[in-house]
């Protein structure tokens, strides 16, 4: 949890910064990287549960006919 | 398929409810994982502990740590839901008739109840800010900070509007004073929509009312993120922001603190040892798939967090205001910086209320999760219908939650409680992955795991539940205790927090008095005292000292009274757990028991 007051108070804008940095090869391979593999788990996680069967197709349940033998 | 629960409980018990789809138990603990932390915490850490390179141990941890917990929490809360059980304590006993079991279980009830007390307080806050950015609040404000600044003067701009947001925030949240919530009125209000909101959801159920709820907001709230992650990957020099997030500090990774970070972070934004997963997989069917159910659950998670959470908060922050303001904590970076920013960007006012829109309803779908094991409880345990457990839950979480809104000043109820929660959270994932690995067994639990799956865990994972991922929990357990218990435990003791903020007054005016010597830190101390002593609390003092007396004598005043808090806090907590672990005894003595052992007889078994 974040002490914000001290936080703010300790805020000093440093403009310069934004000059020197910008996103270098080694960043662009992490950052492309990680969405892949986030995205890879979601893609892959998505088409196995749209490729799944649902129930009805594979729990084939005997069907319940009464045919009153033992009454007979 | 046998319904194993209706056996249970006999044919007059109601019929126990289940998820409607795979893809409503999906987005539903998603919902429950994606928060604030997915979109403000992440980025804060990773920009904090080597930018891209915090993806190394991160994704370490995700693997070793997140998915092998997640798989144990889903199969032992499917098993309980087999003996009839959808609570934290229920699903525990059923698994391990053994006192601890109880133990176990009252922390998978006393965390989400604990967390929704202070919780729904963060979620007033994201309505709040929603509501001011649609009215234009924000837009006054900061228009009103820049007011005679010359907009060439960006320095000077961003100050004012930083500034006026911090200002915004402390009032909003009365972070100056104590009980200003409960006076001020119209945050009050955003607390009962909340409140309101919540538990009309809760109120309708798992099928009808959570995963109706999180069919509808989980999309919604990722087309929002998506929407805003377009407008931020637009903006002209977003590389840059781009590369303050993601630029690597390879330096970094010989750090622990940065691998405690990221294991820390994978904790808990898959919200792990909380009991919420425990509570919704109890609802599973006996052969639903845990296994892709979990891991579906967990990868939207990470791809809120990593995509969108990573991409948005930092790199704008970065652009419009710099390297400080982007490297805030969870508090900073969502509720200062990125008002600030909305001032920056074209469209600021839409997309801020879009912003905040979107971080409800995340915090609405995390706390629907925090209700539903004590709904659970209540009904398993102790027969009560919807509507009484509803009720005697609201009742409950609405006293609890007048701490966390009262004592506002430094948010110190709320940083309390939230400690104490995690500390706990570490202690109940650990246990139950031990229970899982020691107790049912790592083999059985696997093959009870890949029950129904549409493909099976990996042969190593008995391995790793037994010994790799409760090691690395150990680990964390261990390391968070050490780095964090000894301030939090010093918060709490009224002396030691007085003496220091009335020698922090004196250090202050002594510093200035001997300037001309350039005292460095230490030697300031020294000199700090020789002049009021270790309590600062002199009973004379120099001449030019003297006026500075009232000054520590009401900063002493304050922090004892904080410290005081902090310590009612802690026992508070302690005596709530405890009442949880009493009332857990006797439910799993009675209505419990006899429902589990209606299963055993019906058939229900742990597996081979």
């Amino acid at each position: 949890m974040n002490r914000v007051w001290l936080q703010i108070a300790e805020l000093v804008v440093a403009q310069s910064d934004q000059d020197e940095i910008t996103l270098q090869a080694d960043g662009m391979v992490m950052m492309i990287l990680s969405i892949s593999i986030v995205a890879a788990l979601a893609i892959f996680c998505t088409v196995r549960i749209l490729r799944e069967k649902s129930p009805s197709e594979h729990h084939h349940v005997p069907l319940d006919i009464d045919t009153h033998d033992v009454e007979r | 398929m046998t319904d194993v629960s209706q056996n249970a409980e006999g044919h007059d018990a109601p019929k126990r409810e289940h998820w409607g789809s795979k893809l409503g138990v999906i987005l539903a603990v998603a919902g429950s994982a994606v928060g604030l932390g997915n979109f403000l915490r992440f980025p804060g850490q990773a920009v904090n502990n080597g930018g891209g390179a915090f993806m190394v141990p991160y994704i370490i941890s995700f693997l070793i740590l997140g998915i092998p917990i997640c798989w144990c929490e889903w199969t032992m809360g499917r098993l309980g839901g087999r003996f009839g059980q959808n609570n934290g304590p229920g699903v525990m006993y059923s698994l391990w008739r053994r006192g601890p079991a109880k133990a176990i279980g009252a922390m998978t009830l006393f965390i989400p109840v604990v967390v929704y007390m202070y919780y729904v307080f963060i979620e007033a806050w994201c309505l709040y800010y929603a509501y001011h950015f649609f009215k234009g609040t924000f837009a006054a404000t900061f228009a009103s900070a820049v007011e005679g600044i010359d907009p060439a003067n960006q320095g000077e701009v961003v100050d004012a509007v930083v500034g006026a947001s911090g200002a915004f925030f402390g009032n909003a949240v009365s972070s100056e004073k104590n009980g200003g919530i409960l006076s001020s009125g119209s945050m009050l209000w955003m607390v009962l929509i909340c409140f309101v909101v919540n538990f009309a959801i809760i109120y309708r159920g798992v099928t009808r009312g959570i995963e109706t709820f999180c069919k509808i907001a989980m999309p919604l709230l990722i087309g929002c993120a998506v929407i805003i992650l377009i407008r931020a990957l637009t903006l002209d020099g977003i590389s840059k922001g781009l590369g303050f997030m993601w630029n690597p500090d390879w330096a970094a990774l010989k750090n622990p603190q940065v691998w405690l970070a990221a294991s820390g972070q994978i904790f808990f934004t898959l919200s792990v040892g909380f009991g919420l997963i425990l509570c919704y997989s109890s609802y599973l069917r006996e052969n639903d798939d845990v296994v892709l159910t979990s891991l579906s659950a967990s990868s939207t998670n990470e791809f809120c967090e990593v995509v969108l959470g990573g991409m948005i908060v930092v790199p704008t922050a970065f652009l419009f205001l710099g390297a400080s303001a982007a490297s805030q904590g969870t508090f900073g970076l969502g509720f200062v910086t990125m008002p600030s920013i909305m001032y920056f960007m074209p469209g600021g006012n839409f997309f801020g209320g879009m912003w905040f829109g979107l971080l409800f309803l995340a915090a609405v779908t995390s706390s629907l999760s925090m209700l539903q094991p004590a709904i659970a409880f209540l009904e398993d345990g102790f027969g009560l219908r919807r509507s009484g457990s509803v009720l005697m839950l609201g009742v409950i979480t609405a006293i609890g939650a007048l701490g966390p809104l009262y004592y506002t000043r430094k948010l110190i109820g709320l940083d309390h409680t939230d400690f104490w929660c995690n500390f706990m959270m570490i202690i109940a994932a650990t246990c139950q992955v031990l229970l899982f690995g020691w107790i049912i067994g790592a083999e059985r639990g696997c093959r009870e795991m890949n029950r129904g799956a549409d493909f099976n865990v990996p042969r190593f994972m008995p391995v790793m539940i037994r010994w790799i991922t409760p090691g690395f929990l150990i680990v964390i357990l261990g390391s968070w205790a050490y780095m964090n218990a000894p301030g939090y435990l010093r918060g709490m003791s009224p002396t030691i927090q007085g003496s220091q903020a009335a020698r922090s007054v004196y250090a202050g005016a002594i510093g200035d008095h001997f300037s001309d010597e350039g005292l460095s830190e230490e030697m300031l101390g020294v000199r700090v005292d020789e002049i009021v002593g270790a309590s600062a609390d002199p009973e004379s003092l120099p001449g030019w000292l003297e006026d500075r007396r009232v000054e520590a004598d009401a900063a002493r005043t304050v922090a004892e009274e904080d410290a005081s808090v902090a310590r009612s806090v802690f026992i508070l907590l302690a005596i709530f757990y405890l009442s949880l672990l009493v009332l857990s005894d006797i439910a799993c003595r009675n209505r419990i028991g006899k429902t589990i052992a209606k299963a055993e007889a019906a058939g229900v078994a742990l597996g081979d």
